[in-house]
């Protein structure tokens, strides 16, 4: 097997690699999170086709941090910063130009160490921002694929046009309504319990998405190991959530009320946010404001400071329900119980241990309702009717083209 | 003139200068750093602390200002933290997309607006008038985005004109594709600007037109043209030529034109810039912009001189 740019790739560039990104001094080793490989005790290699990792203790996630963007391998006499810019990897395409902000190019490796594989000579990703600008560019045929983040209303008009399929396949962006668990009101199971049981999840997917969105009930997405279906948990219930709050002593003369924090950014959640809080308000008890900031203000209020009652964002990143077991995460959620299921299925000796104590863990989130985990956010793209092959979902940030090709 | 002109660069220092000044500042106000951009949710407060030792985030805000004024002194601009490439070269490459629209909108702008807007002054309160202004209100009432959606299904998915939806991919690599690209954006950018421009014609040549000189000339018996082409445009063309200036600074960063035609121009630059909070990114970017804005504020007072002979810098 041989990298893009024709050395040998060897044992010694994945030793290299890990040993790395676990050096915790990150300004000499360039990498950002040494936290994740952690539990690598050491790595040896035996002969050039073989690697041993040896853990400190086991870590079901392991495999997982091995598929992260975060050990992605390069030769190894290839400087990180010049990795970073111009990658070289193994892949059926190598890196041919990023025009920074325009566009990434690439091309067929024809050394890929699959026979036969891949079909497509180049592929372009193309950066638009402008949901309007993607559909009219595909509409013109000048892009092949809307590769994410379609609009709902562009999927609707282009699912009823036979040039064109659309595609709402499998993701793992969670849209989370969060708490901050750590202060009134919030800190009252009974307030995040009303709340959830106030939110009308069909209708924010019809509504807010147009149908292109798949109801759930706690930190999983059905596409991920180990899900448990919660979805009708805390189902919508006006009436039940009037009694709770009216507990915990607010009514429609002595409202609760809060701020509603959203980030400018990202269509879909500010869609399905700006409705939740419009049922939120429908309510009586509840008296909910919107802000509406950048993304990046956002970062540094809610999710740096924790400074906010509540807020929604994606979180896009798969097997991510362990942010619940830390509590400085901007959640603030610190529940012993919840913590020690989390490191149950970290350390279990096996996959039937592993898989109770992640289920438990999904099970007590939802009673204990310490977010609104309104649904899984559709990875939802279109493509001309010509292309085939394009895969119609991911459960990572990476999209394989490999065995894409076109009908002419 | 010449004293003039070396006082007025002389200012324009000073200006620039001021302007790094206080887009540090309001950078250090708005919440959010870089560092921040780059984890995402999935930063823990040691990663956040460690990239943001590592970006320099860490260092005194004064220190931090005065080794990229420094920079700047010496011709380097720095390095972008979002794109890692030298922010010149981002620069000249986005200007390389950005001028040519700006440049030939502007004329366009122009060569609409001037003729129509004196054909109106002249007939003030005929139908001809009636129409320009009508058309004149309705281009400045349409959003630039709607226009510009609007020209893409025109143009290209009706009419199947072959131009592309955005620029092209390598750019001006393939420089007739990347001409193509810009007819439609030239044209939006025109309708708007020379919808405002031709009202200002107008109104300018209406003006001028009310006056005791133009009065005179016509007493003395010069004809109709001369007293327009001879006396009257000149008078006229002043406030035009300033807020052409004005407009020309403005249309640097036409973000909403740039978004529906998918340009990768100075505009959705500085919107990445700031909202990566890529500080010297966002400074280089703002330097360029206001070194364009003095410019073209310093050309139009030298044009005064020319257009108008009691204006005098000497």
């Amino acid at each position: 097997m041989k990298f893009h740019d024709g050395s040998d790739f060897t044992a010694q560039d994945v030793l290299a690699k890990f040993n790395r990104a676990r050096n915790p001094d990150t300004r000499a080793s360039g990498h950002l999170r040494p936290d994740l490989y952690r539990d690598i005790a050491s790595i040896t290699s035996p002969n050039p086709n073989t690697l041993v990792f040896s853990l400190r203790q086991p870590n079901n996630d392991f495999l997982f941090i091995l598929s992260r963007p975060e050990s992605l391998i390069g030769p190894r006499q290839r400087p990180l910063a010049e990795q970073r810019v111009q990658p070289t990897g193994t892949g059926p395409f190598r890196f041919a130009a990023w025009e920074r902000g325009v566009a990434v190019r690439l091309e067929r490796n024809p050394n890929y160490y699959v026979q036969g594989l891949p079909y497509l000579d180049r592929v372009n990703f193309r950066f638009l921002g402008d949901g309007d600008a993607q559909l009219a560019g595909l509409r013109a045929g000048d892009l092949d694929v809307i590769a994410y983040a379609l609009l709902p209303e562009n999927a609707v008009v282009l699912s009823r046009d036979p040039n064109f399929r659309v595609f709402s396949g499998s993701a793992t962006a969670e849209a989370v309504a969060g708490f901050n668990n750590s202060r009134p009101p919030f800190n009252d199971v009974r307030v995040r319990r009303a709340i959830t049981l106030a939110t009308n999840k069909d209708e924010l997917i019809q509504g807010a998405m147009l149908g292109y969105g798949t109801k759930i009930g706690s930190m999983r997405s059905p596409g991920e190991a180990c899900y448990v279906d919660l979805s009708n948990f805390n189902a919508y219930n006006p009436e039940e959530a009037r009694r709770l709050l009216a507990e915990a002593g607010f009514t429609n003369q002595n409202p609760l009320r809060f701020t509603f924090n959203l980030a400018a950014e990202f269509p879909y959640e500010r869609r399905i946010g700006e409705a939740m809080v419009a049922q939120l308000n429908r309510l009586g008890p509840l008296q909910v404001t919107i802000q509406v900031t950048d993304f990046n203000t956002w970062l540094q209020r809610v999710f740096r400071q924790a400074d906010y009652a509540m807020t929604i964002i994606g979180h896009v990143e798969a097997n991510d329900i362990g942010n619940y077991a830390s509590p400085n995460y901007y959640w603030r959620y610190n529940n012993p119980r919840f913590q020690q299921l989390f490191t149950q299925y970290l350390r279990a000796p096996n996959q039937t241990k592993a898989r109770e104590a992640l289920a438990a863990a999904q099970r007590l989130l939802a009673e204990d309702a310490a977010g609104v985990w309104t649904m899984t956010l559709p990875a939802l793209g279109a493509y001309r009717a010509r292309i085939q092959n394009w895969p119609d979902g991911f459960l990572s940030p990476a999209i394989s083209v490999a065995e894409v090709w076109v009908r002419q | 003139m010449f004293a003039y002109t070396l006082r007025r660069l002389g200012f324009a220092m000073v200006t620039l200068w001021l302007a790094t000044l206080l887009v540090f500042a309001a950078l250090l106000l708005i919440p959010g750093n870089p560092a921040q951009a780059i984890l995402g949710i999935e930063a823990t407060p040691a990663n956040l602390e460690a990239l943001e030792a590592r970006l320099g985030l860490d260092r005194p805000p004064l220190e931090r200002y005065l080794s990229w004024l420094g920079g700047v002194l010496r011709g380097d601009l720095g390095q972008s933290i979002r794109y890692e490439q030298p922010i010149s070269e981002l620069i000249v490459a986005r200007l390389g997309i950005t001028l040519p629209i700006v440049v030939a909108s502007l004329l366009l702008a122009t060569l609409i607006a001037v003729p129509l807007g004196i054909l109106a002054g002249r007939k003030a309160g005929s139908p001809v008038d009636l129409g320009v202004s009508v058309a004149s209100l309705v281009g400045i009432v349409l959003p630039s985005f709607w226009v510009g959606l609007m020209f893409i299904y025109i143009f290209i998915v009706w009419l199947k004109l072959p131009l592309p939806t955005s620029f092209p991919i390598g750019g001006w690599e393939n420089p007739q594709r990347a001409l193509l690209a810009l007819v439609l954006p030239v044209l939006t950018v025109a309708l708007a600007s020379a919808s405002f421009l031709v009202r200002l014609v107008r109104g300018s040549v209406l003006e001028v037109l009310s006056q005791d000189f133009i009065r005179t000339a016509r007493a003395k018996g010069l004809t109709e043209r001369v007293v327009l082409y001879k006396h009257a445009l000149r008078n006229a063309a002043l406030p035009v030529v300033t807020v052409l200036g004005l407009e020309f600074a403005s249309l640097l960063i036409a973000t909403v034109v740039e978004m529906v035609f998918g340009i990768p121009g100075l505009g959705s630059l500085s919107l990445t810039a700031i909202s990566a909070r890529d500080y010297p990114l966002v400074q280089g970017v703002v330097l360029v912009i206001a070194a364009f804005i003095v410019l073209m504020n310093l050309l139009v007072d030298l044009l005064y001189a020319l257009l108008d002979p009691r204006v005098s810098y000497a």
